[in-house]
């Protein structure tokens, strides 16, 4: 039975963009048409668009993905190509657009690593700065044609006066820029926030102490400036609710509020993709009830999860075991299923969706 | 609200006729246009025989009588949904499934064409090599040798 004949094109991408990226990588030798298919930016978003999200899940010594499919996880040990540097004391692991993204402490140096272990491409990025910088986020100017990418670090032995400066990644250029006026401190964000990188800019979550109101500040890197970007919802004053926020599909945001007397959940998410020209709108998008939900606060290594199939996933240490476990909450049911790997001293988990977008910039160490 | 059922005559090309609910034919995009812009009892489907019609048809009144008893897609009704699709798949060679792909995109359902690309992605996902898929699908490849050879070495490690 001949593909090409019976379907056209147009319908062959439809079923292309249905694979996993690595059976796609796999299947480039099937003819010249699907190679130079792989590569193109409408087939590499569109099959953005119809993947199923996972978690990936790094500890000392391995990286592994695991993904979610009727109630049963699957763990696979990831291709270890960023396995050459030291994680004795641990990294964080986030995404930037489409990539996953680490802060490293190398021996000298300050270092961040860009990868996409659907291609197997890595960027190891050693900065040429002192080690008493810390990386606080990457980003890149959306003013020019070609993306400026920059890093904003911070002089972590200076809380006080907070000393905060821009490298430029082409250049290798440092310069200090204006602390924020008010008393946010970058070096306690960095600790505690989920800091979130989207379109080239940062956003985190921040607690408003005249108004007691909690929003998301953000980080602009075409204009170096921090922000007050919007309000959260639905806020109860003097509430101590754990606020969780993520990217979720077509470049908007998804909240998670946890009541922290009855443990129920809310998830919200922004109406439209984020950008600085709408006014944000959020929209309840469900909540959960189940009894046995875990407890968010305070979690050591932290809670990442995503939405999917009108499911929530989440991926934090058990309240009381504090093992790494996968939470499936769905109406009030929940699953906990505990993540089988070896024993580590630590571990850092993000949601992140598979896809064929390279890896955005290389610069000469 | 009428109480009676409005029904509908679709005809294949082939000349075999399917009397449907109107409900039915408002799962496609197409027909739901054909039938509000032209009110006849019968309409020809030209680009669909009657065995792939069948199949539509099957389809559709499935997903129309769930939505309309379960209300709530999130309700159990969505699992057996699911389940029935699953069942429906399973029973189809390849060819059916390339009709039913051009077929439900011409008549515009939405559901139908997802779950049928879905299919033949899963069969392509499960060849080993490029050789497979070649087989399976009746592809010939553009390559010469030295090409193919050197794709296949660039790519070597997805292979693990």
């Amino acid at each position: 039975m001949d593909l090409h004949v019976r379907v056209p094109w147009e319908l062959e991408e439809e079923i292309l963009s249905r694979l996993p990226p690595k059976s796609l990588v796999r299947f480039r030798a099937v003819s010249k048409k699907w190679n130079s298919l792989i590569n193109e930016k409408s087939f590499i978003n569109k099959h953005l668009s119809l993947s199923r999200p996972q978690f990936i899940f790094l500890t000392k010594s391995k990286v592994y993905s695991i993904d979610i499919i009727n109630q049963r996880i699957d763990l696979r040990e990831l291709h270890s190509s960023c396995r050459d540097i030291n994680l004795e004391y641990g990294a964080d692991i986030t995404t930037y657009d489409d990539i996953l993204f680490c802060k490293y402490p190398f021996d000298s140096k300050k270092g961040i690593a860009l990868w996409n272990p659907q291609l197997r491409h890595v960027n190891l990025i050693k900065l040429s700065v002192d080690r008493d910088f810390e990386v606080f986020g990457l980003g890149y100017d959306n003013s020019r044609p070609q993306k400026v990418h920059k890093i904003l670090l911070y002089l972590s032995y200076f809380p006080q006066p907070q000393k905060i400066a821009i490298y430029e990644c082409a250049s290798q250029a440092l310069r200090f820029i204006d602390t924020p006026g008010d008393n946010m401190s970058i070096s306690e964000i960095d600790k505690r926030s989920h800091v979130l990188s989207l379109s080239g800019n940062l956003y985190w979550i921040s607690y408003n102490y005249l108004t007691g109101e909690y929003f998301i500040r953000s980080f602009d890197f075409t204009k170096e400036i921090f922000k007050p970007f919007c309000l959260l919802p639905a806020q109860d004053k003097l509430s101590c609710d754990e606020h969780l926020l993520a990217v979720c599909k077509g470049g908007r945001f998804s909240l998670l509020k946890q009541c922290y007397l009855t443990k129920k959940i809310e998830i919200w998410v922004t109406k439209n993709k984020i950008d600085d020209k709408e006014e944000v709108v959020w929209i309840s998008l469900m909540t959960l009830t189940a009894t046995n939900l875990p407890k968010l606060f305070y979690k050591m290594y932290g809670v990442s999860y995503f939405i999917y199939d009108k499911t929530l996933f989440l991926c934090c240490g058990d309240d009381k075991s504090r093992q790494p476990c996968i939470y499936i909450v769905k109406g009030d049911m929940c699953n906990k299923i505990q993540i089988r790997y070896g024993k580590t001293s630590w571990f850092s988990h993000c949601a992140y969706v598979p896809n064929l977008n390279s890896v955005p910039f290389t610069i000469s160490d | 609200m009428e109480n009676e059922k409005k029904m509908i005559t679709l005809k294949s090309s082939d000349d075999v006729t399917f009397e449907v609910e109107e409900a039915v034919v408002l799962e496609s995009q197409f027909l739901s246009h054909l039938v509000q812009d032209c009110p006849a009892p019968e309409h020809k489907i030209k680009e669909v025989t009657g065995k792939i019609l069948s199949k539509v048809v099957e389809y559709c009144e499935k997903h129309v009588v769930v939505v309309v008893d379960g209300g709530d897609s999130s309700s159990s009704s969505g699992d057996d949904l699911k389940k029935w699709d699953d069942k429906f798949i399973k029973e189809m060679d390849l060819s059916t499934v390339y009709d039913l792909i051009a077929a439900a995109n011409y008549l515009n359902i939405q559901a139908l064409l997802d779950l049928m690309c879905q299919r033949v992605a899963d069969v392509i996902t499960a060849c080993k090599d490029h050789k497979e898929i070649r087989e399976t699908l009746g592809i010939v490849s553009d390559y010469t040798a030295e090409e193919e050879a050197e794709v296949l070495k660039e790519n070597e490690w997805a292979f693990d």
